[in-house]
């Protein structure tokens, strides 16, 4: 088998555990499990009140953007270092 | 794996400060000296901070039916060791808890400690450990990497049942709902970010074998 077969293999793997996921809970809402333990901080210790707030919670919309901007400046970095590795090799240098 | 804004008592929060501490503080120092005596390291530095930014990002569905965030800290762990690791994981903590609510301030020092602390050092011990047996690279990455996630939302875990169980007694009960939310949910997540991770090594030891070799040494009959 080739390498990039074998990649290809790997990226499928990812691709049914992630949809797997989704068609294994229709109904669900797949909420962040950051919440789901404060659910059970709430079972364990209902009397428990946060005593600091969040100093600014972004509404729903604004949490999608600076997710997205949080990956894109990643993303750059690793695609500028990919970019650059073509640049090399063409160049024969790499 | 983010302890929410609030949800540790002063105590624990100074705690887990305390705790995290030196490890940032040696991280700092060490990216210091590697910008200062190996800039070639600096291509490596970059793409380990871009890599837990591009990773935690990501909010991923689990077959639990909730989803969570992998942590990307694997390859750093792999290339810089757990100081590093966990100056990279303060700067997206604190990214995360300024403009996302995720996480927070009061809870910093915790969520520092099981991103860029507990999870890089375990999987450290385990990738040298790996090394010494000879274990071949691509399930190795892919172990390093699926154990710094998991053992960060362990971590979590335990910190959680530590602040909550432990004053009523039900220590070990609620650490058990605790790994049931984080722990059960990180499991398919853990193996994505094994995957993937595998497959830029590779990638990278082909492309790049002067970045990889601190991390991956070359073994001598592949060089003659």
């Amino acid at each position: 088998m080739r390498r990039s077969h074998y990649y290809a293999l790997g990226l499928l793997a990812v691709a049914v555990i992630l949809v797997s996921a989704i068609l294994l809970n229709p109904n669900s809402d797949f909420s962040g499990t950051d919440d789901g333990g404060g659910e059970v901080i709430g079972e364990v210790d209902p009397d428990y009140q946060p005593w600091f707030q969040s100093v600014w919670e972004p509404s729903g919309e604004l949490q999608t953007l600076f997710f997205t901007l949080q990956a894109a400046i990643g993303a750059l970095v690793i695609g500028y270092f990919l970019g650059s590795n073509k640049v090399r090799r063409e160049r024969g240098e790499g | 794996m983010h302890v929410m804004e609030g949800f540790l008592s002063w105590e624990w929060a100074l705690f887990w400060t305390l705790v995290s501490a030196p490890f940032v503080v040696y991280g700092f120092l060490s990216i210091r000296k590697i910008l200062q005596d190996d800039p070639a390291q600096r291509t490596m530095l970059a793409l380990s901070g871009a890599f837990i930014f591009v990773m935690s990002s990501f909010k991923l569905p689990s077959v639990t039916g909730s989803s969570s965030h992998p942590t990307g800290t694997g390859f750093s762990t792999m290339f810089f060791g757990v100081g590093v690791t966990s100056v990279m994981s303060l700067i997206v903590l604190i990214f995360q808890a300024l403009l996302l609510a995720h996480g927070g301030f009061t809870t910093m020092g915790a969520n520092v400690f099981s991103m860029g602390v507990a999870g890089p050092f375990v999987a450290y011990l385990a990738f040298k450990a790996m090394t010494k047996g000879g274990v071949r690279t691509p399930i190795k990455v892919f172990i390093t990497v699926f154990l710094a996630g998991m053992v960060t939302y362990i971590t979590t875990a335990v910190q959680l049942a530590l602040a909550y169980g432990l004053t009523n007694g039900s220590f070990a009960d609620s650490l058990i709902s605790f790994l049931a939310v984080f722990a059960v949910t990180q499991i398919p997540l853990g193996i994505v970010e094994g995957i993937l991770f595998t497959i830029f090594i590779d990638y990278l030891e082909r492309a790049r074998p002067d970045l990889t070799e601190k991390a991956f040494p070359r073994r001598v009959k592949d060089e003659a």
